[in-house]
């Protein structure tokens, strides 16, 4: 087989994990941030056969729709994350499984049948190496900055 | 139908072994076996869709024994295919039943019982029907077979390959109860995948090893940060990884030819997109471990989106295989196209290149891409000012069209939580005490799950809200 062509499968094989996976990710995952990402990782998978065509066939239309790619994956991130943030202000939380009563009429609805359980390992959260006098908290600070 | 004595009579002894030896018959009775140790499990509902594979795999074991029975099918390659999906089957019913999951039943009566229908349907009715019904990545082997061409491309390795992918996948899906055991399977699975995979690919006539090796070891970091990326339980974490499949992805770019786009790919997707990712999770992400983040669909649907995936992955790789049987292909590749490359993609004036085809033939198409990011822009500032007008805090308090809808979102807050949720937003003294709330709170959220129906929103202070963001 020849090294073009071997290059060309690689590639192509690549971008199809990266369809398959996104793709997996967008249907598995609940975070709606998550599932975003997922779904430009199957963007990128597509851009990967074309950047591999585009050189296969000593052509640029391939590398022109990459760069239609990115400039649409920019517009759909601006809609879509404040899309999100507006929901999140909503809800309270980044879970696409709230928003299932936009489903369509008669379904039936989703139900978690258990929680997950929080385990002795899942505990350790990340600490910083404290440094220097702690700061006195500001009250007013404390009501108005309730999450960052 | 079943006409088991006469069929015994005629067989002589090499052909009852080879019956015997099929990986069809220990297909089937693998199953029965993981029908058998799935049964105490009875309140899940993996023992109902057990039963049901059991029936399939009995079933199309006597299907099997039907005169139509031709023992020379069983030591041909499809045999061979199925014997190592079987033993594949075997391997993963022994690593997940250690486990004690439901998920573990599901793949392994899964698997083997696709062995055993594949077998059937592949003798009895057409290759693609048994693509089109069971939809494994096993089923691509039945597609193979008939195209067979071992010399140009490895059909056993393209299933072995997409096999693993899979199991590796789903180990690494399994992020409501993550074990380090299950992260480390994943990832030799993931990684047995990739390279057979990458042997089915392989070029025959090289001699650029470097190139090769920074190629291939480009392309398994990708895969594997991407898996990555849909697998982390904390959505930074999966951002980060992200991050690398970008890096990776424009890293082989660059080997194709696109240098523009390699760079553009780092400012734009991992400078820009990504941060503002981080910007919203930053802004949206609640202290603490979401319970959402831990949890999916379920195992059904986990196990679902795999073996399409797999599909997606095995047909399209049978599809690029088939490339090098292909005499259009390799007649395209000679030494003036070579070298036209070199004119042309790879030329050293490639930004120059690059940019007169853009402006000139795709001028109108470049014109409208700036229209769309216009309005984007002026979109996405829309949503956002009307999200503010219409979630002040009374208009969020009574939520008309929502407590009508008896289906509740999981783990809705209750009452009394709501009313605490106001005095557990201010930020807790230490991380040990934050971890104590929120694991309470999670722990009661689930509890009222099941018994509180109405949908209620969080009484969030918008103004609070709007004072952070």
């Amino acid at each position: 087989m020849s090294e073009e062509l071997s290059m060309l499968q690689v590639m192509l094989t690549l971008g199809a994990i990266l369809f398959a996976v996104g793709s997996i990710g967008f249907l598995v995952r609940r975070n709606m941030i998550i599932m975003f990402l997922s779904a430009e990782m199957m963007l990128q998978g597509v851009s990967l056969s074309l950047i591999a065509w585009s050189r296969y066939h000593n052509d640029w239309g391939g590398q022109m729709l990459v760069l239609f790619i990115i400039a649409v994956a920019a517009c759909e991130a601006a809609i879509g994350l404040a899309l999100i943030l507006m929901m999140f202000q909503k809800s309270g939380r980044l879970d696409i499984a709230f928003w299932q009563d936009m489903r369509e009429e008669g379904q039936p609805g989703y139900r978690d049948k258990q929680m997950p359980e929080e385990r002795a390992e899942d505990q350790v959260w990340p600490t910083l190496t404290p440094a220097g006098i702690r700061p006195k908290r500001d009250e007013e600070d404390r009501t108005h900055r309730s999450r960052v | 139908m079943i006409d088991l004595l006469p069929l015994l009579a005629q067989t002589d002894l090499t052909q009852l072994m080879a019956v015997l030896s099929s990986p069809l018959l220990w297909a089937v009775l693998l199953g029965a076996v993981g029908v058998w140790l799935l049964l105490p499990a009875v309140n899940s509902p993996a023992p109902v869709a057990a039963h049901i594979l059991a029936a399939i795999s009995l079933a199309s074991l006597v299907a099997c024994l039907t005169p139509q029975f031709d023992v020379e099918n069983f030591t041909s390659g499809t045999g061979m295919i199925l014997g190592v999906a079987a033993v594949g089957a075997f391997l993963s019913a022994g690593l997940f039943l250690s486990s004690r999951k439901t998920l573990a039943a599901f793949l392994w009566v899964g698997l083997a019982t696709t062995c055993a229908i594949i077998q059937v349907a592949t003798m009895y009715v057409s290759p693609i029907l048994a693509i089109g019904v069971f939809g494994s990545a096993l089923a691509s082997c039945a597609l193979l077979l008939p195209l067979g061409n071992p010399r140009q491309f490895h059909p056993l390795a393209l299933t072995v390959g997409v096999l693993f992918g899979g199991v590796g996948a789903l180990l690494a899906l399994r992020f409501d109860s993550w074990r380090k055991r299950d992260s480390i399977l994943g990832a030799v699975a993931a990684l047995a995948g990739l390279f057979f995979l990458a042997a089915t690919v392989a070029p025959t006539d090289t001699t650029r090893t470097g190139f090769w090796a920074f190629f291939y070891l480009l392309a398994g970091v990708t895969a594997l940060s991407a898996v990555a990326t849909i697998s982390m339980r904390s959505p930074v974490y999966s951002a980060m990884w992200f991050a690398l499949t970008l890096l990776a992805t424009s890293g082989l770019f660059l080997m194709h030819g696109a240098q523009f786009l390699s760079v553009a790919t780092i400012a734009v997707y991992a400078g820009a997109i990504l941060v503002t990712f981080l910007f919203v999770l930053m802004l949206a992400q609640p202290e603490g471990h979401a319970f959402y983040d831990r949890i999916s669909w379920g195992a059904g649907p986990t196990l679902m989106s795999v073996l399409a995936a797999a599909i997606i992955v095995g047909g399209l790789s049978l599809t690029y295989a088939r490339f090098g049987d292909d005499a259009n292909l390799h007649a395209a590749e000679t030494p003036e196209v070579a070298a036209a490359r070199n004119l042309e993609i790879n030329h050293s004036d490639h930004m120059a290149r690059l940019g007169g085809y853009l402006f000139t033939r795709h001028i109108v198409a470049i014109e409208a891409a700036g229209s769309l990011l216009l309005a984007a822009l002026v979109g996405a500032i829309a949503i956002v000012i009307k999200g503010r007008e219409g979630s002040g805090p009374d208009v969020v308090r009574q939520p008309t069209p929502a407590p009508a809808q008896p289906t509740p979102a999981p783990a809705q807050p209750t009452p009394d939580e709501t009313a605490s949720e106001p005095e557990a937003q201010p930020e807790p003294e230490s991380s040990e005490e934050r971890s104590d709330e929120d694991s309470s709170k999670e722990k009661s959220a689930g509890a009222v799950a099941s018994k509180d129906d109405n949908i209620e929103f969080k009484p969030e202070d918008e103004s609070d809200k709007e004072g952070s963001s």
